[in-house]
């Protein structure tokens, strides 16, 4: 009697070890389509390493277009660009320090800082900085004019993931930031909110202009490169 | 390699064109067949995407499970739908800005799939990707001579036929005469056919 019941157990526990062939199946399509998403994920891992575009700010039609809106030069975009009417007020390697040294993180940045190089405006002090911002939606790009006296001209958009979405809210903008000295974040959040999915991005394109305004502020004050 | 079996896989992209006669992927077809560019870009992009699939999806055949076919294949399809967006980014990063969402929808675009069903899960490898390259060219004809007969007809000063319902009109003309003209072919064909075996006899 204990024999034919150990026997029993034995087979039980024997039965309970084996896998039933659904449980078997199951676990096979779940280890072959982890299989294929990781390879596919490391893949693509790797192709982002060689195919990554990095932006170069560079003076081209549409930031002269953008430079010459902000502070008109008297003279058209093509001229502008053909003349030399733009150029960078500070170097690269200056801006990329400046970086370093005042931005913790890496959703914002500036990216480049141009000055009037010729024409009525040269040598007046204006500063354009190219500033960007990482949202919800992606990257946001500005260029955020400001006077040597600290006064902000406007804003431009260099680039933008929602165009539609904020194209109205740029005219808004500038007619409230436009010959004033000083703007805070607080002012800023309504011209630019129009909806609760937009809150994240609302901070990004914030953040561009309050970093311009930033670093335009020490580039005046230190009278070109020398404080930078 | 069976010789009729080779023929058949090499003419598919002309004797089941996929944008008319299987009437697939009519949506990227009509979107972005306003210019010659835009056309060739896209349908070239959708090609290699095809190719590619139909080789990876044929060598993994027995490998992936049939329960967990179609989750597979899309992930393989959109992961080389978008190391093909990184490529155009990288270096013809107009033709990208021009297309736009197109690429990414080519992942969805459902010759692909289609014909990763339908003949690359079934067949070799090396039929396989015969097949993605007859069907990838026969898609890149069709959307180019689309694309080329628009904007013929626009600069003619047809503008209508630049627009998404002239484009519409024009691929159904398109398609009615290439299959009027493949019903004529076909019975050529039958002809031919009849009287052989009648000379046989």
């Amino acid at each position: 009697m204990s024999r034919k019941r150990n026997t029993a157990i034995k087979k039980d526990l024997k039965n309970a070890a084996v896998m039933s062939p659904t449980l078997k199946n199951a676990l096979k399509n779940a280890a072959v389509l982890t299989i294929v998403a990781v390879s596919a994920a490391l893949l693509l891992a790797l192709a982002n390493v060689f195919l990554k575009v990095e932006y170069v700010p560079t003076i081209d039609k549409k930031t002269v277009a953008i430079l010459n809106a902000l502070e008109p030069t008297g003279a058209d975009d093509e001229t502008a660009l053909a003349e030399g009417y733009f150029d960078f007020a500070l170097s690269p390697d200056a801006v990329a320090a400046w970086n370093k040294k005042n931005i913790v993180g890496s959703r914002q940045k500036v990216i480049a800082v141009f000055k009037a190089a010729a024409g009525e405006n040269k040598d007046g002090g204006t500063v354009f900085v190219e500033a960007e911002a990482t949202g919800y939606n992606g990257k946001i790009a500005l260029i955020t004019a400001v006077n040597a006296d600290g006064t902000l001209l406007g804003i431009g958009v260099r680039s933008i993931p929602s165009a539609e979405f904020y194209s109205k809210n740029i005219e808004a903008i500038n007619g409230h930031i436009r010959s004033k000295k000083a703007v805070t974040t607080a002012e800023l959040k309504p011209l630019v909110y129009t909806g609760a999915s937009a809150r994240v991005t609302t901070t990004a394109f914030v953040d561009a202009i309050m970093l311009s305004v930033k670093i335009s502020g020490e580039v005046s004050a230190s009278d070109g490169q020398k404080g930078i | 390699m069976d010789k009729k079996a080779f023929k058949d896989t090499a003419l598919g992209g002309l004797l089941n064109n996929p944008v008319f006669v299987l009437v697939l992927g009519i949506c990227p077809t009509i979107a972005k067949s306003t210019n010659i560019v835009d056309a060739f870009g896209l349908g070239a992009a959708t090609a290699v995407v095809l190719i590619c699939s139909n080789v990876l999806i044929s060598s993994l055949r027995k490998v992936i499970p049939d329960q967990v076919r179609l989750p597979a294949y899309i992930i393989i399809i959109a992961a080389l739908t978008t190391l093909i967006r990184l490529f155009l980014r990288r270096f013809v990063p107009v033709l990208d800005e021009s297309l736009g969402a197109f690429i990414p929808l080519i992942a969805v675009n459902c010759i692909i799939l289609g014909r990763a069903e339908a003949f690359a899960s079934k067949n070799k490898v090396g039929y396989a990707a015969l097949d993605g390259l007859s069907m990838g060219l026969g898609f890149l004809a069709a959307i180019c001579l689309l694309g080329g007969l628009r904007q013929l007809l626009g600069l003619a000063g047809l503008s209508v036929f630049v627009t998404p319902a002239g484009g519409f009109i024009l691929l159904g003309l398109l398609l009615g005469l290439f299959n009027f003209l493949l019903r004529l072919y076909r019975n050529a064909q039958k002809k031919r056919a009849q009287s052989h075996s009648k000379e046989v006899r």
